[in-house]
């Protein structure tokens, strides 16, 4: 069972070297699931999203005495999460783009030969919606569709203003709903 | 269709992951992790690139040569306004304008023919 700690805890721990290997434990304690379905729904496979979860973890530990606790912890680490996930995409560019643009070998494929993958075909479908949305919609769309957060920490961790990320969402909604109105 | 529709094709989270893979992830990531001090010593430890070790001289001579492009042009500017007034015409100015200078400079005769002549020769 996870010992319970608020994040004023671990961000008072983790700026102690005498306490910050065990600030750091119940850190990645805290927030490792919600970070790996937020990267896994970004990056797709869980083989990638563990890699990057990793990353994520290696960079909050390697910055971790920078952290002055000027922004939340959670805010932190999506923050780093969202840009180790976007440099994967970067470095493994043409993998993806192989996998999702190649007919042959879509995102179908791609998700379907991930065995840790248990959606039906409306699911797939949501997932290539998603996919073809430009970056900044995408990240918006999912922080606010699965995590339903809220556009001022979604801004935080963007770095967009609250009102261009209710633009983005808005786009977004609008063009995975004409995605399945042209399926229909 | 509207956002209750996006809501029902959400469904279920179709990203599972292997058994036991949260319970054991906290672990696994904390033994993944360096030191500090190895952190620390391997940064000491990074070897100093020549460009490195010669930074420092490379900026404090940019400093100089900057400094001495500044110095040079000011002083040409100088020479510029001495040459400019060095190359007026003599032959161009009025006979009245030599005159009043001359009344003006409380020569008389004598010392206007030593002057002359000093020049001459």
């Amino acid at each position: 069972m996870k010992t319970k700690i608020t994040d004023e805890q671990i961000a008072l721990l983790i700026q102690d070297e005498r306490t910050l290997e065990l600030g750091f434990r119940y850190l990645v304690d805290t927030y490792s699931e919600p970070l790996y379905h937020h990267i896994r729904r970004i990056v797709l496979t869980h083989e990638n999203a563990n890699d990057v979860l990793q990353n994520t973890f290696m960079k909050a530990w390697l910055g971790c005495e920078n952290f002055e606790g000027r922004s939340k912890i959670s805010t932190w680490l999506y923050r780093i999460a969202v840009n180790e996930s976007l440099s994967f995409i970067e470095k493994n560019k043409n993998r993806f783009a192989l996998d999702i643009d190649n007919p042959e070998h879509g995102l179908e494929d791609m998700l379907k030969s991930d065995s840790y993958f248990c959606g039906d075909e409306l699911a797939i479908e949501l997932q290539k919606a998603i996919q073809e949305l430009p970056e900044k919609q995408r990240l918006v769309f999912l922080m606010k569709y699965y995590d339903d957060m809220k556009y001022t920490e979604i801004s935080k961790i963007l770095g967009t203003s609250v009102g261009a990320l209710k633009a983005s969402y808005h786009h977004a909604t609008n063009k995975i709903e004409e995605y399945f109105r042209k399926l229909d | 269709m509207d956002n209750k529709n996006l809501d029902k094709i959400k469904g279920e989270n179709p990203f599972i992951v292997p058994e036991d893979y949260f319970s054991t992830l906290t672990d696994q990531i904390m033994e993944g992790l360096p030191t500090k001090s190895s952190v620390e010593e391997s940064i000491k430890n990074q070897p100093v690139s020549l460009w490195d070790k010669v930074k420092p001289l490379a900026y404090l001579a940019a400093i100089f040569i900057g400094a001495a492009l500044i110095v040079r042009v000011l002083i040409n500017t100088k020479t510029e306004e001495y040459d400019y007034i060095s190359q007026i015409n003599v032959e161009e100015v009025s006979d009245e304008f030599i005159d009043e200078t001359i009344e003006g400079a409380f020569l008389d005769d004598y010392d206007m023919h030593v002057y002359l002549t000093s020049y001459t020769e």
